[in-house]
């Protein structure tokens, strides 16, 4: 292989590495956040009455039992707050994590896992 | 055997035999698709009859080397002015087509004219010029159609409103007034419209017999080699102009040819491209941007027509899809191209 | 004796101007006339420089390599509108989409630049009616893609993005994921008026890279091309690729105009939005006063501003004038067109009576 070659194929693969990192952080995912009865690490969790969320700084969420919802997020990384809420609104709990993706179109997490820190990932709903 | 064969298609060209063959498969292969042969023959047929005028336009301005006329509509508005003053003037059948085809003409030669004029100020660039003039004056047309003062409340927007309509029906006028003259059926498919093939036919013999006048074979010369023209003391401008003037007004008579058989009038944009398929045509019969004979004109609309007839309908049978207008694109944009990449001698 | 030089030099000056001049005197006219504050005005202009000028820049390459108008820089704006309607349905969005839109799109764009820069050298002396028709066909070949490819050859995975039979994408594409995502990568307000600032030094980067292009060889190759093929050839300069060379420039720049384009408009008219690009580019480059021979960054951005002024407010002035709108819009489409052939004509008669004088000196004559 003459070195020009090498070179061009060095380029080349570098294009195509941008490629995948641009589309790494322009992916958009389609992100449902669960709040139902949820069985993780072999304990069965129920859903949480009253809740808060708020996905990268965006818009607060409510949910109440058995509720999901579903919210767009772009790129890799998103911090998500979640606050539980007693009866009068006041906040009891809150927890802020980060949720990693790669190239995936949806992701799932369940709120009652997230809460008690547990693995939260779940399988999202329908087929590809 | 061979011989024959292999000087035919050096003189044919290639690319006619290779077209040529092509839509022969389309024919043989219609009826194998559900496609039934006769009615295909009998459009292919409609139209090159309607089409034909118009190709043969391009031919004096080819000859006398001002390129391919992609100003046509020019022409055609001519045509069409002449249309619709014929029924804002309420004349039916056959001298309503008359009456059109005097104001097209008489308008036609203005206009021409002065659009030879402009050609003569900008010898070797004629082809990009006259598209876009071609286009501008489609587009002051657009506005003029608004403004006009045109009454027949046939061609008026409706509910009071003012300015010609986009489509106008001719119906009623001269609907197919050429083509049902000594028209005739075979069986319930197949229509061949007699009468425009004849009009067609006299056109034809009209430039054929011009060309060989006197002033018809100065313009040859004048394309073939101006310098040559000039030192005979052929006026060089003199012969462009007319043969500007004679395709404007072929190309006014054409769109009324084309006009009578397809029903309607279009305005507005309209017009705007209708240069291309004139030039695809011309160009696939085998003229070049500096020599067009009748024989390209003829031999080029019926391939052209036909391919443009047989495919989509072939097509569409086998893949269950409407093509037509995309290979329409492609095929008549493709033999533009062919024709224009194609080696010619000095043009200049 | 000197007055008559300082008349002829008046006449040159207005002769060679004379596009530009026209529309001053036409916006002139007509602006009053269409009602617009000046503050709305200014922002429209504002916004529509950022937006067209890069499509515009394309041209210049081609034009210094001696070819004429591209029209074939549809082919890179059909391109680039593969390349978005790939992302929009790989759901990749913001600045990033929007980069790999251009990424995906480029080696499109070199292979369709590189079809039409052989094309045209078969077709010496005839290139601009040749990209011109060369467009039309290559469009033809994109609408077999996309209307008919799409969806059924090249999987696409979104459904709002094809048409109900099945296959084929739809006519209007929503690019809300990358809307403005250039634009408003570096807000800017002034006043009341939001200013594109990233978009602005983007085309300032790439007027720098034009300019310094210029001066590189390959730069001075096509110069060379551009003022007479037979002495750059017997020069020793390889005519025939350069040539192919400038137009596959040209191409990947007129991509990454489509895409600047898009991404500040917001929806993407799958069949239509390229059409108009090649059209208004071309007019707004003559209006600006560059001819087929000749044209400089100057010409671009006036020509943008008088262009788009012109096609902002002749729709109300000629609702004012005749109380119909839609002659406005006619009036445009004629002004578009009449201005190419005005400005094709002006340069086809120079050029003619550049060749008379020349051929009358060799003949012994006085000029």
């Amino acid at each position: 292989m003459t070195r020009r070659n090498a070179v061009r194929l060095a380029l080349l693969a570098a294009l195509v590495a941008l490629g995948a990192l641009l589309f790494l952080l322009g992916k958009e995912h389609q992100l449902f956040i669960d709040n139902q009865n949820v069985t993780v690490s072999g304990r069965d969790l129920a859903p949480i009455e009253s809740l808060r969320v708020s996905v990268a700084g965006g818009e607060p969420m409510e949910f109440m039992a058995d509720d999901r919802d579903v919210t767009v997020v772009r790129g890799p990384r998103a911090s998500i707050r979640v606050e539980v809420l007693d009866q009068d609104g006041k906040v009891l709990k809150t927890v802020d994590a980060s949720l990693s993706f790669s190239f995936e179109d949806r992701a799932m997490i369940s709120l009652p896992a997230l809460v008690e820190g547990l693995p939260y990932r779940l399988e999202p709903p329908g087929a590809q | 055997m061979n011989d024959k064969l292999r000087s035919f298609i050096e003189a044919a060209g290639w690319p006619r035999v290779i077209i040529g063959l092509f839509l022969l498969s389309l024919f043989v292969a219609a009826p194998f698709v559900g496609v039934r042969v006769d009615t295909s023959l009998s459009d292919t047929l409609v139209r090159v009859g309607m089409n034909g005028v118009m190709v043969l336009a391009l031919v004096p301005m080819v000859q006398s080397g001002c390129g391919l006329n992609f100003g046509l509509p020019l022409g055609i508005i001519a045509g069409l002015v002449g249309a619709v003053t014929s029924i804002e003037m309420d004349v039916r059948g056959l001298p309503g087509f008359l009456v059109a085809m005097a104001i097209a003409i008489a308008l036609a030669v203005v206009l021409g004219y002065a659009y030879g004029l402009l050609l003569n100020r900008v010898k070797g660039d004629e082809m990009m010029i006259a598209t876009y003039v071609g286009f501008s004056s489609v587009a002051l047309m657009c506005m003029a159609w608004l403004l006009l003062p045109y009454k027949s409340p046939n061609m008026i927007w409706g509910y009071g409103g003012s300015g010609l309509r986009t489509t106008i029906s001719v119906q009623g006028y001269w609907l197919k007034v050429l083509s049902d003259f000594m028209s005739f059926n075979v069986g319930p498919y197949f229509y061949f419209p007699t009468g425009m093939f004849l009009f067609f036919a006299l056109m034809c013999f009209l430039m054929w017999a011009f060309f060989k006048t006197k002033t018809g074979t100065a313009m040859t010369a004048v394309g073939s080699n101006p310098e040559f023209a000039r030192a005979c003391g052929i006026d060089v401008d003199r012969m462009r102009i007319v043969s500007v003037v004679l395709s404007t007004v072929f190309g006014a008579i054409g769109i009324l040819v084309y006009q009578q058989s397809f029903g309607f009038i279009q305005l507005y944009m309209g017009p705007f491209y209708m240069a291309f398929p004139a030039v695809a045509a011309i160009l696939l019969g085998g003229a070049s941007v500096n020599k067009a004979s009748l024989l390209n004109v003829i031999v080029g609309t019926f391939l052209f027509q036909g391919i443009l007839t047989m495919t989509p309908s072939v097509i569409n049978s086998i893949m269950q899809t409407d093509m037509s207008e995309v290979i329409r694109i492609i095929v008549s944009n493709g033999m533009i191209l062919y024709a224009l990449t194609r080696k010619v001698q000095v043009k200049r | 004796m000197k007055d008559a030089n300082v008349k002829e030099k008046i006449q040159r000056l207005l002769i060679s101007n004379a596009v530009p001049i026209i529309f001053v005197l036409l916006s002139a006219v007509a602006i009053p006339l269409s009602g617009f504050t000046p503050q709305y005005l200014i922002q429209e202009m504002m916004t529509r420089v950022a937006r067209n000028s890069f499509l515009v820049l394309s041209l210049l390459i081609p034009i210094l390599a001696g070819m004429g108008l591209n029209f074939g820089m549809v082919l890179g704006a059909m391109a680039g509108q593969i390349g978005l309607i790939l992302i929009s349905d790989w759901s990749v969005s913001g600045l990033p989409g929007m980069l790999l839109a251009a990424l995906i799109a480029t080696p499109i764009a070199v292979f369709l630049g590189w079809i039409c820069g052989t094309v045209l050298n078969r077709a010496k002396g005839r290139e601009m009616v040749t990209s011109y028709i060369l467009g039309f066909f290559i469009n033809g070949l994109y609408q077999l893609a996309v209307l008919y490819g799409m969806g059924k050859l090249i999987p696409i995975r979104k459904a709002e993005l094809v048409l109900s039979r099945g296959y084929g994408i739809r006519n209007a594409i929503n690019l809300q994921g990358i809307r403005h995502c250039l634009d408003d990568l570096i807000p800017l307000k002034i006043g009341d008026m939001s200013v594109p600032l990233a978009t602005y030094l983007v085309i300032a980067a790439f007027c720098l890279f034009i300019l310094w292009f210029q001066r590189t060889k390959l730069g001075q190759d096509m110069r060379a091309i551009g003022q007479d093929m037979a002495v750059a050839d017997s020069a020793g300069i390889p005519v025939e690729r350069t040539r192919i060379i400038a137009i596959i420039i040209s191409t990947v720049l007129a991509c990454y105009g489509q895409i600047i384009f898009l991404q500040n408009i917001g929806t993407m008219n799958t069949y239509n939005s390229h059409d108009q690009a090649g059209m208004f580019a071309i007019a707004a480059l003559l209006i600006g006063g560059a001819t087929v021979a000749r044209a400089t960054i100057g010409n671009v951005f006036l020509g943008v501003v008088l262009f788009h002024l012109m096609f902002v407010v002749s729709p109300m002035a000629g609702k004012q004038l005749i109380g119909q709108a839609q002659l406005g819009e006619y009036f445009r489409v004629f002004v578009s067109y009449g201005i190419i052939a005005i400005s094709l004509a002006l340069h086809a008669w120079k050029r003619q009576k550049d060749r008379e004088r020349a051929r009358r000196s060799l003949r012994g004559q006085a000029a």
